[in-house]
């Protein structure tokens, strides 16, 4: 039994378990990773705070980066409650894409007639605006959150489908033969070769995908404002000409867009570890 | 004969450079008339071109000259579904746009918008409650227990309708339904908020439902329909308050002739209408005599279209500070201008 995935043949020896090639991922969050977005995220809100004072911007137009702090700040509690109400969705959403697509992907990796059957229907939904679905989601799906996590999920699925097919056939020919050779199943062949060879490609579509779930659940909760989320209250606020509130609500956006960025590539880490650890073979 | 033909040159040459130099500054004189006559503004409407009231009067004074005979060189525009009109305004980009009345309240109460009110178009809202014939609802009381739409917000109308009855959101489940009347169809609810002037057509007409629609205003809540409006900026200029009477006197006689024959209001509209997919000209004439409807009223017959009264206003913002859509009061004075109207129609 192979218990744990191989990628390199040439460099496979039985007899000797192989030495993990990374050593345990430092994750601790360090200067190189937080100081160079923070410096230009800093330099951002002064050329726009130097533009709209010295430029004479009017403030219905564009609002001053100080004061969109300020709301930030004094209403914490509502973008935050708020943007706990997208994230759910946003999460929701990414969940059922990705797991959907990759689903879809590992069927697709094994047959040509169902590559050739999916992926026009999937590029077909790829290319329909998701705003025009959103009103079709509320019959279908019904009033509270499936729409919107239904959108989310509509969002992500494509990333993760195409990468993952390829994933998943990128795999070595010698490996596949000799997996063969030792009778594995087609279980087997999947955990051990496919499986581990897909892996990157699965993180790679997830740093897109996930912010296009944020994306999704924005979208959607401008359909179904009733419900909260930031989205939600970006609706709201454009409505009454509060672009404080607007541009505090992206900013909430921002920093769970770069959380969840952050959290992938943290678990792309982890993963890459755990799968380079010894392979054993009996 | 030389002599004397050069003393008759002399006159001639003399009395030619004195008419011509008479034409030229005639022409000059009355050139410079024309240019200082002819004013120019921008107009955006709120949304996409359609047979709405007041982007009507707007198209029909400029397909019927009434623009021109005010001098006035009008930038029609329309923002489309962006809602950028209501920012671009305040910006100084647009010169007058539209907006509902309990709108223009809500943004300058709650953000300090300086907008101001100039002509009125709906004398009552522009929302209606629709319910299926077959639901055995005959009034907003029979809502208690059942399914009520609302899209994003719940109207402080609606609110005060309920009250009206007894009522509150608490004795019906409320469900965010967006903007397809096909949830009532379906019947996913029993009561389905909708755009007077286009939605009742789409239910009857094209979804083939019979329905009957409540409106708040039947039940004395206070409700007002779109405005046009301007800003407090914009008024303190005296050129601008001159080409903001001139449109308010065409617009206003564009309304009058829409009142008059709808059909050929209809017609100056069509060419202001998107072309693909073709134009719906039944939906069209529904909205507009809609809209004609609720922009007529005892007040409009005793003083003239567009009419509007202070008392209205401060109605109005009584109810949506009363359910909360107002967070600080306003100042009704400052929100309108009845100057215009007043100098039209004395």
């Amino acid at each position: 039994m192979i218990s744990k995935p191989i990628s390199d043949l040439d460099a496979y020896d039985a007899a000797e378990p192989r030495r993990p090639r990374l050593s345990r991922p430092d994750l601790r969050p360090t200067l190189t990773w937080i100081l160079p977005p923070l410096v230009a995220l800093v330099l951002l809100a002064v050329a726009v705070e130097l533009w709209v004072r010295l430029g004479d911007v009017s403030i219905w137009l564009m609002p001053r980066p100080t004061s969109v702090i300020e709301s930030f700040f004094v209403d914490f509690g509502r973008y935050f409650n708020e943007g706990l109400k997208t994230l759910a969705v946003s999460l929701g959403g990414l969940a059922i894409g990705t797991a959907a697509a990759t689903l879809l992907a590992a069927g697709v990796a094994h047959s040509n007639i169902l590559e050739r059957a999916v992926l026009p229907i999937a590029i077909m939904v790829k290319v329909t605006p998701v705003v025009a679905l959103i009103p079709l989601f509320i019959i279908w799906l019904g009033h509270g959150w499936n729409p919107k996590i239904a959108i989310a999920a509509l969002i992500t699925y494509f990333p993760v489908l195409i990468n993952a097919i390829a994933g998943f056939r990128d795999i070595d020919p010698r490996m596949h033969d000799f997996f063969r050779s030792v009778n594995a199943s087609t279980w087997e062949i999947f955990r051990h070769l496919r499986w581990p060879a897909a892996v990157p490609y699965l993180f790679a579509s997830l740093k897109i995908s996930v912010t296009l779930s944020l994306i999704g659940a924005v979208v959607a909760e401008f359909f179904l404002s009733g419900q909260g989320g930031l989205g939600a209250v970006i609706w709201i606020e454009q409505n009454s000409l509060r672009l404080e509130q607007v541009f505090a609500s992206v900013l909430m956006l921002t920093i769970i867009g770069m959380t969840l960025s952050t959290a992938v590539v943290v678990a792309e880490r982890l993963f890459s570890w755990r799968l380079d650890q010894p392979v054993t073979a009996s | 004969m030389p002599t004397f033909a050069v003393s008759i040159r002399k006159p001639l040459a003399l009395a030619f450079a004195a008419a011509a130099a008479a034409a030229i500054a005639f022409s000059v004189a009355c050139s410079g008339d024309d240019s200082d006559d002819l004013l120019s503004m921008t107009y955006m409407g709120g949304f996409v071109p359609q047979a709405n009231l007041p982007f009507v009067a707007v198209y029909v004074a400029e397909e019927q000259g009434f623009f021109a005979e005010e001098g006035l060189e009008v930038d029609i525009q329309h923002a489309g579904f962006t809602g950028s009109h209501k920012s671009l305004i305040l910006a100084g980009e647009i010169d007058i746009t539209t907006l509902p009345a309990s709108e223009m309240l809500q943004v300058r109460a709650n953000s300090g918008a300086p907008y101001v009110a100039v002509m009125l178009f709906g004398q009552r809202g522009d929302f209606g409650y629709a319910v299926l014939n077959s639901s055995g609802i005959e009034s907003p009381a029979d809502f208690a227990g059942r399914n009520v739409g609302f899209k994003g917000i719940v109207q402080s109308e609606f609110h005060a309708m309920l009250a009206a009855h007894g009522l509150t959101t608490n004795d019906m489940t409320m469900r965010d339904v967006g903007f397809n009347p096909v949830v009532l169809v379906e019947q996913q609810v029993d009561v389905y908020p909708v755009f007077l002037s286009n939605e009742p057509d789409t239910l009857t007409r094209n979804l083939n439902q019979e329905i009957t629609v409540f409106e708040a205003a039947d039940y004395g809540v206070p409700t007002l329909g779109v405005v046009y409006l301007v800003t407090e900026e914009f008024l303190e200029d005296e050129t601008n308050r001159e080409k903001l009477e001139r449109f308010l006197r065409a617009t206003i006689r564009a309304f009058e002739f829409a009142v008059e024959d709808p059909a050929a209001a209809i017609e100056s509209t069509e060419a202001f209408l998107a072309e693909d997919p073709p134009p719906d000209l039944v939906h069209e004439r529904f909205i507009l005599d809609t809209e004609i409807e609720n922009a007529l009223s005892d007040l409009t017959r005793a003083n003239g279209v567009g009419w509007f009264t202070q008392q209205q206003f401060r109605a109005l913002t009584d109810v949506l500070l009363e359910y909360g859509a107002l967070e600080n009061d306003i100042d009704i004075e400052q929100a309108i201008d009845r100057s215009f109207l007043e100098s039209i129609h004395r």
